[in-house]
């Protein structure tokens, strides 16, 4: 074909692709969220491998991700967590479930409130808190700017998340495929948990520390001894619907 | 970069791109997010065709496939063969020359590509810009061989009938 016609063809559709880079519709439903999770999961677990025999990587894959964390089947008490490893069904991917241990000796609403002091420089966070009815679960939102968060949404989203939970409403699964990292470890001089796993976009981490009353949980993108850094560097709050973003 | 981290890093940059084309044909969230996952499974079995990713082309190709599985599930949701198989009564093929092109230049091919239905368009682009034989370009749109055939002779014929109509207005 002629070279007009080709430049005329790529013309008409990037002019034509160009206009939907601007629009209102931006979020998604988070079951379209977990299961594409799932589908990139799945293909980075399976990328050495044709895509016919990815459930058969996925299941050694589990074989290995449970091996490797070291956590053996059934539930045992470890620190301030008991831990179950599993399988998810769906995909065929290890998992491991942690609960607080000891919930039956702790508080069973929120009576003090924790905030994250040290939030990473030169993004403008806003913070969104919230309760459940119950006042056994506190959550915390940092989110950067709309503009920032679009500019930045294919290397780093930046948002991150604070909670606390009593110990009796503290239950969380981590899907554990080989390229996930589980390590015990000492937040604060509390027990706890990082997982971490590399994305293109950067370190996932989630930090879960026993507080001793509650549970603290953290998730962010950064790398990990940031992210177990800006989990201990936490401080009592008095208003927690209230409180400033404290750098 | 392996196929994998490919796949992941083309999902965080045009998602969005993809949602806003999907609910553009569908007019449905729901709908919209089924069909950019089902994109999505499409995308990956051809990622080796897709090259740079921050890229004017692949922002295009990836609008095309997403458009493509819209419409498809129009179709089964209207259970509507018969607009497909009316096209395969479409006689011998027909072509337009190479010097039609030359002569009028590509503001005017632009013109009449833009008036050209968008089915007919999509083939032509994965056909002749994108370089893909008529099998792949079935399989991409998610329609028959011979419905991708009876497509792209469509729009050879529909282009040149534009095309000599843009020549008389010239």
């Amino acid at each position: 074909m002629n070279d007009n016609f080709k430049e005329a063809l790529d013309n008409v559709y990037n002019e034509e692709s160009a206009q939907y880079l601007i629009g209102k519709l931006t979020e998604f439903s988070p079951r379209f969220e977990r299961e594409m999770d799932k589908m990139i999961g799945g293909k980075k677990s399976a990328r050495s491998v044709g895509k016919h025999a990815f459930k058969i990587v996925l299941i050694a894959a589990a074989c290995a991700a449970v091996l490797g964390i070291s956590l053996t089947a059934g539930a045992a008490a470890t620190q301030g967590f008991t831990t179950k490893s599993g399988i998810e069904k769906f995909w065929n991917k290890p998992t491991v479930t942690f609960k607080a241990a000891g919930a039956e000796n702790a508080p069973k609403t929120l009576e003090k409130y924790y905030t994250l002091k040290g939030l990473p420089e030169g993004l403008d966070y806003t913070r969104q808190p919230s309760i459940n009815d119950d006042n056994t679960r506190y959550v915390v939102r940092y989110t950067p700017s709309r503009e920032d968060y679009m500019d930045n949404v294919f290397m780093s989203p930046n948002e991150i998340k604070f909670a606390q939970y009593t110990k009796d409403e503290f239950e969380t699964t981590f899907e554990t495929p080989k390229y996930v990292e589980v390590k015990q470890i000492k937040i604060g001089g509390t027990p706890g948990y990082l997982i971490t796993s590399e994305r293109v976009f950067g370190t996932q981490c989630y930090v879960i520390r026993d507080e001793g009353d509650y549970i603290l949980y953290l998730s962010c993108i950064m790398p990990a001894d940031e992210a177990v850094a800006l989990a201990e560097n936490v401080v009592l709050c008095g208003d927690p619907m209230n409180e400033e973003v404290l750098r | 970069m392996d196929n994998s981290e490919k796949f992941e890093l083309i999902y965080h940059k045009y998602r969005v791109l993809m949602y806003r084309v999907a609910y553009g044909v569908l007019n449905n969230r729901q709908d919209a997010e089924d069909a950019v996952q089902s994109a999505f499974v499409k995308i990956y079995d051809h990622i080796a065709d897709i090259g740079e990713i921050d890229s004017p082309r692949t922002r295009s190709f990836l609008m095309v496939v997403t458009r493509n599985v819209c419409l498809n599930e129009l179709r089964s949701k209207r259970h509507d063969s018969s607009a497909e198989l009316d096209e395969l009564d479409i006689a011998a093929e027909e072509s337009v020359e190479d010097e039609v092109f030359s002569a009028i230049g590509v503001a005017a091919i632009e013109k009449a590509l833009r008036e050209l239905p968008e089915k007919y368009r999509d083939v032509l682009y994965l056909t002749v810009f994108r370089e893909y034989d008529l099998h792949g370009a079935a399989e991409l749109l998610g329609i028959t061989y011979e419905n991708a055939k009876s497509r792209l002779q469509r729009a050879r014929k529909k282009l040149a009938e534009l095309l000599d109509k843009e020549a008389v207005n010239l």
